[in-house]
């Protein structure tokens, strides 16, 4: 036989030694001293989770969170109470954060253009090309800046490097509201709403509950408004169903056209503007007009949004009508250091870097490549420019452009800090030691203004927050928050009213965030990609929306292949989503990668490349393909409306006599032990999702892959089923339903399904043979099972994957092939209260990881004598999920209520 | 084929058959004095390669998972359980024709029952793989039995897979009894006729010191007949267990108590055409003309005619109730039974299972080979997806829309679907090859009591 490798046994044994040595050096707590929240004992106990406040920054806005930490290991990001961005919940960018730093795509050394290099060669290019050029033709792009310490570094660069040029550029950006609040008020401001205070809010496409920096903050507000009486009123006039649409009382899909003329039409009705006025579909005048009665009755607690994405005339007149309706919104300075407009920033860069007037350009995190407007021709500008740096966590587009591709520390493995949406500053410590040789941004900085310096950024993040002193700065890193450092509030003029010019009515492409990738930057995380989109239920790709009136005119046929131009071009599926407008499409972004890894490559079509102006071209392609989604129907009919009961404001639920049973009653158990049940309020989930990646990363859920996926063997045990009944969207997180005569309980042949003392329905992993009976006969198919070994399989292609194994908890059983599992209540965390309870004591309460993580609590979790679970058992909307088939489910929800306030037709 | 004039027990022997001798030379002539034919060695190995082919997919299954079949988290069951419950079904005939037959004195079974029989077994083993298959952990199916172990757990004996696993144990135990009982005179028979010595040795083993006294005779019968009667509670039994696996639940569609009956009488059914299609295979192969003639067919069509009368009110009964009772899922049920993404398969099924057979109304064609082989066909794959079906509707017509999703088999499912039809084709090619295909010494009392 011949020898199977070059190395003979010696040298082997020296790499596994060496290996070995590197693997043991490389984990372990960060050098610089982290503070734990709480007190903890002397010493650490190993398997004991301690809990820091750190933060995670998204679209450049700190968000604080706690870290989870296991021997070192940091498993689990949950909610910061303290902190104005978390307020204790998370979402799902938050929650798959953790995924990244185990991702085994992770850039790992810096790659310079003759292969594989490190940091001192960059150290030295700066050294000898930089330098010299005191900043000429240097240019730095980075996403928005709200860091003291990345806003000083750059202050520094630019005083070693006087004429060198930072372009801040964010794919969303904030360009048009800046715009409109420096033309009404002569400087730039951004808008607050205070949705816990509005009764009436009308959003002008706006997604205040959609995806975003702000969305826990904003979920939590209008969730504390809506659990008062009297019920507050939320209109939608949008282009796609959104989260914020989906939970509006009134809805209306209307274009850019009707959305124009609806803002003319609502002028009119507030007491502005003149002349003749725009028409309007029927539907939507009448929405208009009870909007603008409900608007003025309101005076002092109504609200108008426009939507992010609008364009500036529009916000302009939300400023004005909020203006006029004393609308309880406030106004601050952004917190960005940099208040030039995003879009215009990047053009001229690029405009400068075809005219080959930069001689280097630095990308710090961000990824124009990919997502800049295709007219600025970013990738070849890109060739003209003679030294190019790009710094990321994983591979990217713009890294692929580059020469010079460095990789960047992840948010939990090095000091950082940033300013929330509100201005809150908060200092974010790592929870782990560096894995690879990365750095963070600021150090990269660093690098460029002193190439001795040191690779941690720490010293520079010490040295920002010199006003506090040791005291103080333990404080704030403990507590994950700097305190009174929120932005002051302006007080603002009044505006002038500006009536948004009525655009044609032509076709329009209309691009938004996705709910699980954002712009692209969680693209490459498997947990987000496997994360069915709350609106169609797609996992792993993305189709274009569109209203079946249109598909049809276009002759297209759900998961008809289309090709649209506009600026660059796509082609992806389509699939007819209803509540669309007419005559619009639209994209979510963050599909469409390249050479990021085996994650994200070739999902989907790049919705970025149709950010150029003009109308849009689309033409039907051969042949079709689907995105593989999780639920098929969503619009109940029938008998069906029943399974999501929508209320008026002040109805009750009508109630159930179920159907008899053969199985025991239950045994009366009293509270000892404790009774554990959930109430789920579907009037409050927005159907953001959280809750799915919390329990994915606190239960060792497994990814299982887009083939999977499109075969319907999703492994999520928390779904979140969206449904339009009674002309009501809504949306219904299905958990396991712990029903007290449990149907899964007596087929099992083996007895691996059983009931505990607390109430809970359990699976026995080791016991179950894998007969599957038991979810054949779950009425609400909550069971999931490992059709293969789903555990041990990588989704990441043939790289090692091991790393992301490190993630898992602990304290919860991988499953084996061939095994059923399900919700389990989070037992283990139920285990642990009981565990640290003394004897006789009634052991802490216990919240499940999607309760955790919910940002508008509409998941409560507790003892059936608990004030929340009883409060909601007695609610006059409380139901079962088939309560009829008298499976007695300790999961029992609260109704939708729909507070519509129709004008009598 | 023409059916006989109806006179005592002459029509279920051709008078081609004259005496005692005559019956022992047709059936064991071929068995043992004649090397296989050239068509025996085709089919042996077409069907040693199919079983092969089946032998690899169920290797890969084991190996990766029961993921590499269509089963998804809604449809959770599939191919291995309709598989189970129709080569089950098959296998109820064969203990049915001889215990029930027997009983009720149809004398016309001595000619097909020892086939059918051998049929039974081999379709209750390869029937009795698919429960273990479908695990998820195969490993551990012994769990579902109640043996000492030192954690003290034990089957649930609630969960109707409990019973079942009882059942098809009894039933293969109890078949291979039955079988072999009836089978000791005919050993006795070969290893009393020339031939080679090795092989007449071995028959003489298996036969156990059979010497054809009156002793023996009376305790052969007797013992016979009393397995019989245990013979006809279990076969009703299995099936109706079987059929408890889908109606002990509280799913839509599966929840009915006509269930069990209508299970019972759906094995028989598709049991009955495949005894009719192995009959004329080896009354042309076998030169058995003389003993399995065309009135044996006229009546097996009979008993498939009145079982697709059966089927047909049942799957009318579940239509009825499913409108009767007002349930809303049962009707989505039904609904989707006949417009769904299934509807093919469920009108190709109500043709194979209830029109087909229709044509047994016309006498002659009860005794047309093409008309039998044709309904035969159609009863048996109408009979298959009746099982997939039942699967497939139901479950992915749950409760909850959210999880409406539809069942598409893989390759790997029909390979192992496939690979048991080799299975049992070569098993029975090797049945035929070994044994006497006919029960000789029930025929020859058949011929006695036609003398007399």
């Amino acid at each position: 036989m011949p020898p199977v490798s070059a190395l003979d046994r010696r040298a082997i044994l020296r790499l596994i030694a060496t290996g070995a040595a590197t693997l043991l050096a490389s984990c372990g707590r960060p050098k610089e001293d982290i503070h734990p929240l709480a007190n903890q004992p002397e010493g650490t106990l190993p398997g004991t989770v301690r809990r820091y406040a750190t933060a995670l920054p998204l679209a450049g806005y700190g968000r604080g969170v706690t870290g989870l930490v296991v021997d070192e290991r940091p498993i689990k990001l949950e909610g910061l109470a303290a902190h104005p961005a978390s307020l204790g919940s998370t979402d799902p960018f938050i929650e798959a954060a953790i995924l990244d730093l185990y991702d085994p795509q992770r850039l790992r050394a810096p790659f310079g253009p003759t292969g594989p290099s490190n940091w001192s060669a960059l150290a030295a290019l700066f050294r000898e090309q930089l330098a010299p050029t005191r900043g000429r033709g240097v240019a730095v792009l980075t996403g928005r800046v709200t860091s003291p310490t990345m806003l000083a570094q750059l202050a520094a660069a630019r005083t070693a490097l006087p004429e060198m040029r930072h372009v801040s550029w964010e794919p969303f950006d904030d360009d048009a509201p800046l715009a409109a609040a420096r033309a009404a008020f002569g400087r730039p401001l951004l808008a607050r709403p205070r949705l816990q205070d509005a009764d009436v809010v009308l959003l002008l496409d706006a997604d205040p509950l959609g995806p975003g920096p702000e969305q826990i903050a904003h979920a939590r507000n209008w969730s504390d408004r809506r659990r008062k009486a009297p019920m507050h009123r939320l209109y939608s006039i949008e282009a796609s169903p959104s989260l914020s649409g989906s939970m509006a009382d009134r809805r209306q899909p209307a274009g850019p056209r009707d959305l124009a003329a609806a803002c003319h039409v609502l002028a009119a009705a507030l007491g502005g503007g003149s002349g003749p006025l725009p028409t309007l579909p029927p539907e939507l005048e009448r929405l208009v007009r009870d909007a603008a009665r409900d608007l003025k009755a309101a005076h002092g607690r109504a609200l108008v949004i426009a939507g992010e994405r609008q364009p500036e005339a529009v916000h302009a007149f939300a400023a004005w009508a909020n203006g006029v309706l004393a609308a309880p919104q406030d106004w601050i300075a952004p917190v960005s250091g940099d208040v030039s407009p995003h879009c215009g920033g990047l053009a001229a860069l690029a405009d400068d870097m075809h005219a080959g007037r930069i001689g280097a350009l630095v990308v710090l995190d961000a990824n124009p490549v990919y997502a800049a407007a295709p007219a600025l021709g970013f990738k070849q500008a890109m060739a003209r420019v003679p030294l190019t740096i790009a710094a990321s966590r994983f591979g990217d587009e713009t890294g692929a452009a580059s020469q010079w591709r460095v990789p960047l520390s992840h948010f939990l493995e090095d000091w950082h800090d940033w300013r929330a949406p509100d201005g809150t500053a908060s200092i974010a410590q790592p929870l782990v030691h560096p894995f690879f040789d990365t750095r963070t941004p600021a150090a990269i900085l660093d690098l460029m203004i002193d190439p001795a310096a040191r690779p941690g950024s720490f010293d520079a993040v010490r040295a920002q927050w010199t006003g506090l002193d040791d005291a103080a700065w333990r404080t704030a890193v403990a507590s994950g928050v700097v305190p009174d450092s929120a932005a002051p509030l302006e007080r603002v003029g009044t505006a002038g009213l500006v009536l948004p010019p009525i655009p044609p009515q032509t076709l329009t492409i209309d691009l938004r965030p996705s709910s699980q990738l954002y712009d692209g930057r969680f693209s490459t995380n498997a947990w987000a990609q496997e994360c069915p989109d709350p609106i169609t239920k797609e996992a792993w790709g993305s189709s274009a929306r569109m209203h079946a009136g249109d598909m049809s005119r276009l002759g297209l046929k759900e998961g008809s292949l289309i090709r649209i131009d506009r600026g660059g071009s796509a082609i992806l599926p389509v699939r007819a989503v209803s509540g669309q407008a007419l005559g619009t499409v639209t994209l979510v972004t963050g599909y469409g990668r390249e050479g990021t890894g085996q994650i994200a490559d070739g999902l989907g079509a790049n919705a970025w490349a149709l950010g150029g102006n003009g109308t849009p071209r689309i033409a039907a392609q051969e042949g079709g393909s689907s995105v593989a989604t999780t639920q098929p129907v969503f619009a109940l009919e029938g008998e069906l409306e029943k399974l999501f009961p929508v209320l008026a404001p002040a109805e009750a639920m009508p109630s159930v006599t179920p159907k008899p049973s053969l199985l025991p009653n239950p045994p009366a158990r009293g509270n000892a032990p404790p009774q554990y049940a959930m109430a789920i309020d579907t009037d409050l989930c927005i159907g953001c999702n959280a809750c799915v990646i919390a329990c994915q990363a606190e239960n060792n859920v497994p990814v299982i892959g887009p083939d999977e996926m499109a075969v319907g063997r999703d492994m999520h045990w928390l779904r979140v089923d969206r449904y339009v009944s009674e002309g009501t969207a809504g949306f219904q997180p299905v958990p396991c339903m712990h029903c007290e005569k449990a149907p899964c309980e007596p087929v099992c042949p083996v007895e691996a399904s059983v009931h505990d003392s607390q109430g809970l329905n359990l699976q026995v992993y080791n016991r179950c043979v894998g007969t599957r009976t038991c979810e054949a006969n779950c009425p609400y198919k909550v069971r999931r099972f490992n059709f293969l070994d789903y555990a041990e399989r990588s989704v990441w292609g043939d790289a090692p994957h091991e790393s992301v194994t490190a993630q898992r908890n602990p304290d919860v059983t991988v499953r084996a092939r061939g095994v059923m599992e399900k919700c389990t209540y989070c037992v283990q965390r139920i285990e642990a209260a009981n565990h640290a309870a003394a004897p006789g004591e009634t052991p802490a309460p216990v919240v499940t990881a999607c309760a955790a993580a919910c940002p508008t609590q509409a998941i409560r979790f507790g003892t059936l004598d608990s004030p929340d679970i009883a409060g909601a058992r007695k609610d006059p909307r409380h139901y079962r999920l088939l309560e009829e088939l008298g499976t007695e489910p300790r999961t029992s929800y609260l109704a939708r209520r729909r507070n519509p306030g129709d004008t009598p037709a | 084929m023409k059916p006989h004039a109806r006179q005592g027990g002459q029509r279920w022997i051709l008078p081609s058959i004259q005496t005692l001798g005559d019956v022992t030379e047709t059936v064991a002539a071929p068995l043992m004095d004649v090397r296989a034919k050239r068509r025996w060695w085709l089919a042996f190995i077409a069907a040693l390669v199919l079983t092969a082919v089946g032998a690899v997919a169920i290797g890969f299954s084991l190996a990766y998972g029961p993921g590499l079949w269509g089963n998804n988290t809604a449809v959770v069951w599939g191919f291995p359980i309709a598989n189970y419950v129709w080569w089950i079904g098959i296998g109820n005939a064969g203990t049915l024709i001889s215990s029930l037959l027997l009983l009720t004195r149809q004398k016309w079974r001595a000619s097909i029952n020892r086939f059918a029989e051998g049929m039974t077994l081999i379709a209750v083993s390869i029937a009795g793989i698919f429960p273990i298959l479908h695990l998820g952990r195969p490993m551990y199916f012994y769990w579902l039995a109640p043996y000492p172990n030192t954690m003290q757990l034990w089957p649930q004996w609630r969960s109707a897979l409990v019973w079942d696993f009882w059942a098809i144990l009894s039933y293969l135990l109890f078949s291979a009894i039955f079988f072999y009982v009836g089978l000791v005179p005919d050993l006795a028979t070969l290893r009393d006729r020339p031939g080679r010595r090795g092989w007449r040795r071995l028959y003489g083993v298996a036969a156990m010191g059979w010497q054809g006294t009156p002793e023996q005779w009376r305790a052969q019968e007797r013992l016979h007949r009393t397995l019989a009667a245990i013979a006809v509670p279990l076969v009703c039994s299995v099936h109706s267990i079987v059929g408890l696996d889908f109606a002990a639940s509280l799913m839509p569609g599966w929840t009915e108590s006509i269930f069990p009956p209508y299970f019972v009488v759906g094995a028989l059914f598709s049991g009955f055409a495949m005894v009719v299609l192995i009959a004329l295979t080896i009354r042309r192969t076998m030169g058995l003309e003389g003993m399995i003639v065309p009135d044996h067919f006229d009546a097996m069509a009979r008993i498939i005619l009145a079982a697709s009368i059966v089927m047909g009110a049942s799957y009318a009964a579940e239509w009825f109730s499913a409108w009767w009772g007002g349930e809303a899922a049962d009707r989505r049920v039904v609904v989707f039974e006949l417009t769904g993404a299934y509807w093919p398969f469920y009108w190709a099924m109500l043709l194979g299972n209830v029109a087909a057979p229709q044509l047994f109304w016309i006498r002659r064609l009860r005794t047309s080979p093409a008309a039998l082989i044709g309904v035969s066909i159609a009863v048996l794959v109408g009979m298959w997806l009746e099982r997939i079906l039942i699967i497939a509707n139901t479950l992915s017509r749950g409760y909850v829309p959210s999880f409406w999703r539809l069942y598409a088999p893989t390759l790997v499912d029909f390979l192992i679907l496939a690979g048991t039809v080799g299975a049992f084709l070569l098993l029975f090619l090797i049945f035929a090859r070994l044994l006497p295909v006919v029960s000789m010494h029930e025929v020859r009392k058949l011929l006695k009591e036609r003398a007399q």
